[in-house]
């Protein structure tokens, strides 16, 4: 019987308790019937097997990398998962035993795909994905009627995997796990929109184990009355010149909670690496005592040859910007639509699906 | 470019030297309630004194040690003696003072500083304050500057008892607990209204015991209208056992008031420095803490600002350096209350040769702070890859009516920069140098200039090529 309450989003080194930043409880609800549906090309395998098996395997994958309890010798670090994610092993725990649909996506290697693989998920879905060396590929998950999505990918080297996320109208909760490890010069990049559940918990855990890999992603966010998300962002680098770069964009309207826990790790040998975390949110409301927003930005280092920024803006729409645009023949209702719709509409035009960018477009202005 | 360039430990030798105390009356190793019961009575405490210990005590063995942070596992409470008493009363003039403890203030020149550039001194050795002055002209402005054993019985007794671990109750970590239970010297500090100090104040902590600890609380009140720059110095010489400092620092400023808080921090390497500085802002008010963290084998550090009266105004400049054996975790944390209240963060960190340097930093702007604005900066150097830095800031805002940015990068001594400056003529060494001092300047310049001269003298980078 899965528990239906745990642990998720777990800081990767722990701080001041008081604050309730540590970890997040997630009360899982279900709403949806399991399935996961998709059209893929002959060149791509595909397998079913149950979550344990499909964990294994993929642990077997990441096995040579190198894993610790303790960093720098003695500074204790979260390190739960023989395969990381976001969310942490409770997530794990939860899958293994709720019965999730499960699906095993094989690109073999130098396969290049032109066309996006589009997946529909519903319920509690679990996909598990290997990049072939040298293969490129485009996946555009629809998480509309999705309870639980959680998604590994193994990037072998010298693989390319795009991939975007979206929910747009869905009340009901919604729970997303990603976890990646990157060859030599693989390139991952993720982009999410997650807008329409009024409880999100989002964990995204990638380990950079290959020399020349690179990870970039873009997340968007809109958060009004009664709604909350929760992020955890882990990124660890171990190669050599290995480059990532997030940002987190997204828009607290009344009564909108928001908590963004970004890390990046620099592991001991990884010189040259480069991390780039940025954070914006707008405080897009009028009324005092309205917003709740919690930002944890950390950047651990254990190796000198680095260069780690973090940067996050907090704040309400610029006057001057309003004014500026009010000189220009907007009033000042267009002007604020027209800035929340630039602020997050901007990761929503990196999905390739119009039909998805019309969608949330169309979210945006109904909420605003 | 191709050579290693080193940069050398801080020069500890000025702090490194230690004399016999087995003249000093010294506890019992351990904590308990008839040490902390005996303790009380050689004090001839005031009875609820008494009583607040006892609780305190209470707390302290009822509260976890923190689960976040360094490790404090090499910490052995059985083995520390938490009350140290020297051969000597407190005196008001250098000459009084024995002689061992005399040298002592004189090689780390504190008589000198005194003559030169302070207000005030009160000198600790261990346990107890060991000399106590006030400048005629301070005292003529109604300032009070004493030591807090006299200011739990004199004039200001009922304002002391009013205002005492009010801002840090023992509740607040295990600690503050045990802090309440065994404090024992410092300072109290009273500046009245419309009072402006021109020249600072200072004490000097020194703990010279092997296995000890050192408890000392510092109390300062503001009236409104005031100003005070307030400075704090401390060194041990190292043993190979542990010593602990859990001192705590409490700053009441007044409507319209000002204070600077400055300390350079030099404790030994064995050194377990558990301290803890909070100040309260009324209306108005503007605070600057400016500090040196250099010492110590575990520190924990993190100064709090309440800003609770509207335009209250908080400033933290600060770096720390951590280099073989240290794991130095410091920052800050500032909780915005009032209307329109600002702070401003400027940290920076250096670490090598295996030290641990974390920043780490709690920014809590709460629904009434409305118009609030704070902007954080921390930069961490790494020299090599032996050692570790990290950056661990939180922000929690509850108000759409703020404005809140922050930046953090970490890397080393950039080539680009070296070989500019190789290129106008200055040799790679004497390049690197001048980075790291810069570096370290925004915390230099805050300083006064005789101490921002010790603080550079701490910082002995040397440079040599290996």
């Amino acid at each position: 019987m899965a528990n239906n309450i745990i642990k998720v989003n777990h800081l990767p080194v722990l701080t001041w308790n008081r604050l309730k930043i540590n970890s997040s409880e997630a009360y899982i609800s279900k709403t949806s019937e399991n399935s996961i549906e998709y059209d893929l090309p002959a060149s791509i395998r595909t397998d079913s097997v149950d979550f344990i098996t499909a964990l294994s395997e993929f642990e077997a994958l990441s096995g040579s990398v190198r894993r610790e309890s303790f960093v720098s010798g003695k500074v204790p670090i979260y390190n739960e998962q023989a395969f990381i994610t976001g969310m942490g092993k409770e997530a794990d725990d939860y899958l293994a035993s709720s019965g999730a649909d499960i699906v095993i996506i094989d690109i073999p290697a130098e396969v290049n795909l032109s066309e996006p693989l589009k997946i529909n998920v519903s319920g509690e879905s679990s996909l598990f994905i290997k990049s072939g060396a040298g293969s490129a590929a485009n996946i555009v998950i629809d998480a509309e009627k999705a309870d639980f999505l959680s998604v590994r990918i193994f990037l072998n080297s010298g693989s390319q995997i795009n991939i975007s996320v979206s929910r747009v109208n869905n009340k009901a909760q919604f729970m997303t796990d990603f976890g990646a490890y990157l060859q030599d010069s693989a390139s991952l990049e993720l982009y999410s929109v997650l807008l329409g559940a009024e409880k999100i918990y989002c964990g995204i855990g990638i380990d950079m184990t290959g020399d020349n890999s690179r990870f970039k992603s873009e997340l968007a966010y809109l958060r009004g009355s009664g709604e909350d998300e929760d992020i955890n962002y882990n990124i660890i680098h171990r190669g050599r010149n290995t480059e990532s770069e997030f940002n987190v964009r997204g828009v607290l309207l009344d009564g909108g909670s928001k908590t963004l826990r970004d890390t990046i790790d620099f592991r001991r040998g990884a010189s040259g690496a480069r991390g780039n975390e940025q954070e914006n949110v707008l405080l897009a409301t009028e009324k005092e005592n309205s917003v709740f927003n919690k930002s944890v930005p950390l950047i651990l280092c254990e190796e000198e040859d680095v260069d780690g920024r973090h940067g996050a803006s907090i704040g309400r729409i610029d006057p001057k910007t309003t004014l500026y645009m009010e000189s220009r023949g907007f009033t000042p209702e267009e002007a604020r639509r027209l800035l929340i719709h630039g602020h997050i509409g901007s990761v929503a035009r990196s999905i390739p699906d119009k039909d998805i960018y019309k969608a949330v477009e169309k979210y945006i202005e109904a909420r605003i | 470019m191709n050579n290693k360039f080193n940069i050398d430990d801080i020069d500890r030798s000025l702090y490194d030297f230690k004399y016999d105390d087995k003249d000093f009356y010294r506890s019992k190793e351990g904590i308990t309630p008839e040490i902390v019961q005996q303790l009380s009575e050689d004090k001839n405490d005031p009875e609820w004194m008494r009583e607040f210990r006892l609780k305190s005590l209470d707390l302290y063995y009822k509260i976890p040690v923190p689960n976040w942070g360094p490790s404090i596992d090499g910490l052995d409470m059985n083995h520390i003696a938490t009350y140290v008493r020297p051969n000597t009363n407190m005196k008001d003039d250098w000459e009084s003072v024995p002689q061992d403890i005399k040298d002592t203030f004189d090689r780390l020149g504190i008589p000198q500083a005194e003559r030169e550039a302070l207000a005030g001194v009160g000198a600790q050795y261990d346990s107890e304050l060991v000399y106590h002055n006030v400048k005629d002209e301070v005292l003529k402005q109604g300032v009070i500057y004493t030591d807090f054993e006299s200011s739990l019985k004199g004039e200001y007794a009922d304002m002391v008892k009013e205002y005492f671990m009010k801002l840090i109750p023992p509740t607040d970590h295990k600690f503050a607990a045990l802090h309440g239970a065994v404090w024992s010297g410092g300072s109290f500090v009273y500046v009245p209204d419309n009072v402006k100090v021109s020249i600072p104040l200072q004490s000097y902590f020194r703990l010279n015991a092997k296995g000890a600890g050192q408890f000392e609380h510092t109390l300062i009140i503001l009236g409104e209208n005031a100003d005070l720059h307030f400075i704090e110095g401390c060194s041990a010489p190292k043993y190979n056992v542990a010593n602990l400092h859990a001192g705590a620092v409490e700053l009441y400023v007044g409507k319209n008031s000002h204070l600077r808080y400055s300390t350079i921090e030099n404790w030994s390497k064995n050194m377990y420095n558990l301290n803890t500085k909070r100040a309260l802002l009324e209306e108005g008010a503007s605070i600057e803490w400016v500090s040196g963290s250099f010492g110590s084998h575990v520190g924990n550090l993190y100064p709090t600002t309440i800003l609770r009266g509207d335009n209250s105004k908080a400033e933290f400049t600060g770096i720390t350096f951590a280099g073989q054996g240290q794991n130095l975790d410091t920052g800050t944390r500032m909780v915005h209350v009032g209307k329109s209240t600002s702070s401003i963060i400027d940290s920076k960190s250096i670490s090598k040769s295996g030290g641990i340097s974390t920043y780490r930093s709690s920014i809590e702007i709460r629904e009434s702070a409305v118009g609030s604005k704070v902007s954080v900066n921390c930069a961490s150097l790494m020299l090599d890859s032996d050692s570790r830095s990290d950056t661990i800031p939180a922000m929690d805002i509850r108000t759409p009516y703020c404005d809140v940015g922050h930046e953090a990068t970490i890397g080393r001594i950039s080539d680009k920069t070296i070989f500019y400056l190789m290129s106008r003529g200055i040799k790679e060494s004497d390049a690197r140098a001048m980075i790291v001092s810069g570096f370290a300047s925004p915390v230099s310049k805050e300083l006064p200039l005789e101490y921002a001269a010790e603080m550079n003298n701490l910082i002995k980078l040397e440079m040599d090529e290996g």
